[in-house]
């Protein structure tokens, strides 16, 4: 082969070839999201079902105020969990997997970049966390309006005679604020959001890791600390008092290298029944948006010269 | 070996930029992140701080799951630790898991409920039921004294700082104004924290009458009272029986006023001037029975109240016990009473049905067609 027929051979190959490709990022990410269900994760629906079966069952000689308190507690503290295991565990297992089965080889030889390979990863994790939140939003919803109802007419038996019209709606607008609303759905984004970024860490932390093991435990005590960042943010902007040099300067640290994840736990306060503006769910949002763009760079910095 | 080091020189590259990376995006995200944390501090979600205090009330593992995203899941575990602790009448461990549970979810308005609910009634209520059995005197005095005003104050603590914690809601303030009525008999104080509660949006429309009620039993409040209740009594969508009796109460007040400062002259005149005032017409109706014996004259009186549309429905029942006052009426006085008292029992206070009762004595109704059936109230 002459070298101009190689350099037309060369020219037609590339002539094809986008930088980036959205399809071939969504053709890694369902991959991702396929080989994750088929590790039987959707399991843990069952364990899900049974916690939320239990609150519902188990605290009926309560008021009906800490019955749909203790209902909602259990069932978006089960969702925070499975979410940042998922987003965790799922993550650290994505790349040493896929270097196992030989399987990042076969695609790092097509022409797939890098960072589309990553970001299909992230994207394949997060869509799972995603699915895993809306079915378990789903169940839980569900429960919570068949026993806000159950509550009602529990209630109206209760009163003495027959129910006037503004007792009844009194009642059921007392029972409704604290049972199904609207505004749950701003707690689930919340917990998918603080996933998100849980899942971005556990990608940086998994392209430079030598096992799962040690991905997992890195990215979890990066978890951790990410809900303590916000008290170093209060000593490293102290109001008032001053603390001293050192404090401050690990304080900082610790508020510059780790995110703030306790800027997602609005689910306390919308279970005590506060609402969360949709500017300040935007903002939230936007942050998170920010956090993968970044960590996705990082991972991809670091993947990009990783040998493999 | 060149190929290696450079090799390990372009990983540790990498490495070098992406920490450099992270330090600038950490700079550049802190500022955002303190606004984000100013707007949830504005809009209420940083109620809880991760403190030292926070720390010694809570154990390791509770105050890892606070700051973890699970404080209200940790509340929850607590409240029911505080009802296995009401279980088992241990008190101090109640009071102690409800202040954590208002410290963790100071929003929440029932943990605030509850434990108020537990100091000031539950464990107040077991303290007196001990101290009610209790044969040792010192014992008793030290509950009754000490232990149980204690308590009560506990509860009325926790009411008051949730009312301070959750400003919008009627729940607490409601509380803090039941303790007052309830507990120490205190009807101002009552009516203040009824009143707050009755202005919040959620508040039910009872809070409004209870104020109403604590207002007509506070002294030298009673024109304020007065203009609440008679607001009520005339434009509230329920007329309760409270409301009747307290309005009566209000009127009778006024009435022995004018009658004590007014001579049965000046009332007349006064009556020229508003004779829709069917007040100065019960105050001359009052001044006729009990100045001059003149009944015939404090039935005319009356007579012009019922005329007057705006007068209440209880007047009516005063006016057949005056017309009953004339033996000469009294049979008909009686039925028309009997009427109103199977129609509407409740409207007649206790000393009404002694009266009638008494009439029906006096008329020598059998035992088996008396409305009043109640033997107690007879007098020979």
């Amino acid at each position: 082969m002459t070298e101009a027929n190689e350099k037309s051979f060369e020219d037609n190959l590339n002539s094809g070839f986008k930088i980036f490709s959205p399809s071939r990022v969504m053709a890694i990410a369902m991959n991702t999201f396929t080989q994750l269900v088929r590790m039987k994760v959707f399991y843990f629906l069952l364990i899900f079902s049974v916690l939320i079966i239990g609150a519902n069952v188990l605290f009926l000689n309560f008021t009906f105020e800490q019955e749909l308190k203790i209902l909602q507690d259990v069932s978006f503290g089960a969702m925070t969990l499975f979410a940042s295991i998922f987003s965790i565990v799922g993550t650290a297992l994505l790349i040493p997997k896929d270097i196992e089965d030989r399987t990042l080889y076969t695609i790092l030889t097509k022409p797939v970049p890098r960072f589309e390979y990553l970001i299909g990863k992230l994207l394949g994790i997060l869509f799972l966390v995603a699915v895993s939140l809306v079915l378990m939003s789903i169940l839980f919803f569900a429960v919570l309006y068949i026993r806000q109802y159950g509550i009602l007419a529990e209630e109206t038996n209760q009163i003495r005679g027959q129910p006037t019209a503004e007792q009844l709606s009194s009642l059921k607008e007392t029972i409704f604020s604290q049972g199904l609303r609207l505004e749950l759905l701003n707690g689930v984004i919340a917990i998918f959001l603080k996933a998100s970024v849980a899942a971005a860490i556990a990608l940086v932390v998994s392209t430079f890791a030598s096992s799962t093991l040690f991905t997992i435990i890195v990215s979890l005590v990066i978890y951790f600390i990410g809900h303590a960042q916000s008290m170093a943010l209060t000593y490293y902007f102290p109001e008032g008092d001053m603390h001293g040099a050192l404090q401050r300067f690990i304080a900082g640290i610790v508020a510059i290298m780790f995110p703030n994840l306790q800027m997602y736990n609005v689910v306390d306060g919308i279970v005590s029944g506060q609402s969360v503006p949709f500017a300040l769910m935007a903002r939230l949002t936007g942050l998170t948006g920010f956090y993968l763009v970044i960590y996705s760079f990082v991972s991809w910095i670091l993947f990009a010269k990783k040998e493999l | 070996m060149s190929i290696t080091i450079k090799s390990k020189i372009y990983r540790r590259g990498g490495m070098l930029i992406s920490i450099a990376i992270l330090i600038a995006f950490g700079f550049a995200r802190i500022p955002l992140e303190s606004k984000t944390e100013e707007h949830l501090k504005k809009y209420g979600f940083r109620d809880w701080a991760p403190d030292i205090s926070a720390r010694e009330q809570l154990t390791q593992a509770s105050f890892i799951g606070a700051i973890g995203g699970f404080r209200s899941l940790i509340a929850s575990v607590y409240d029911l630790r505080a009802h296995e602790a009401f279980r088992n009448k241990d008190w101090a461990s109640v009071e102690r898991f409800r202040k954590i549970t208002t410290s963790l979810q100071p929003r929440f308005a029932k943990h605030w409920d509850l434990a108020a609910w537990d100091m000031a009634w539950n464990a107040y209520a077991y303290y007196r039921s001990r101290s009610e059995f209790c044969e040792d005197d010192l014992e008793r005095w030290q509950i009754e004294r000490i232990i149980m005003p204690n308590y009560l104050e506990k509860g009325l603590g926790f009411a008051k700082e949730g009312a301070a914690w959750t400003p919008e809601s009627y729940l607490l303030p409601m509380v803090v104004g039941d303790i007052y009525s309830q507990k120490y008999k205190n009807t101002k104080l009552a009516a203040q924290w009824y009143f707050k509660s009755s202005q919040a949006e959620d508040a039910p429309t009872y809070i409004y009458r209870a104020y109403a009620t604590q207002l007509a039993r506070c002294e030298g409040m009673e024109k304020k009272a007065y203009e609440v209740v008679s607001d009520l009594y005339n434009n509230g969508k329920i007329r309760t029986l409270t409301i009747r009796r307290d309005m009566e109460r209000l009127e009778n007040y006024f009435i022995d006023d004018l009658m004590r400062n007014n001579s049965l002259d000046k009332l007349q005149r006064m009556l020229e001037e508003n004779p829709s005032d069917y007040l100065i017409s019960a105050a001359i109706g009052q001044f006729h029975l009990k100045s001059d014996s003149n009944l015939g004259s404090a039935v005319e009186a009356y007579r012009g109240i019922l005329k007057n549309p705006k007068s209440p429905q209880f007047y009516r029942r005063q006016f057949g016990f005056l017309i009953a006052r004339n033996p000469d009426n009294q049979e008909n006085a009686y039925q028309v009473l009997k009427k109103m008292y199977i129609k509407a029992p409740v409207i007649f206070r206790e000393k009404d049905v002694i009266e009638l009762s008494n009439i029906e004595n006096h008329l020598n109704i059998p035992s088996n067609e008396r409305v009043t059936k109640i033997d107690r109230y007879t007098k020979e």
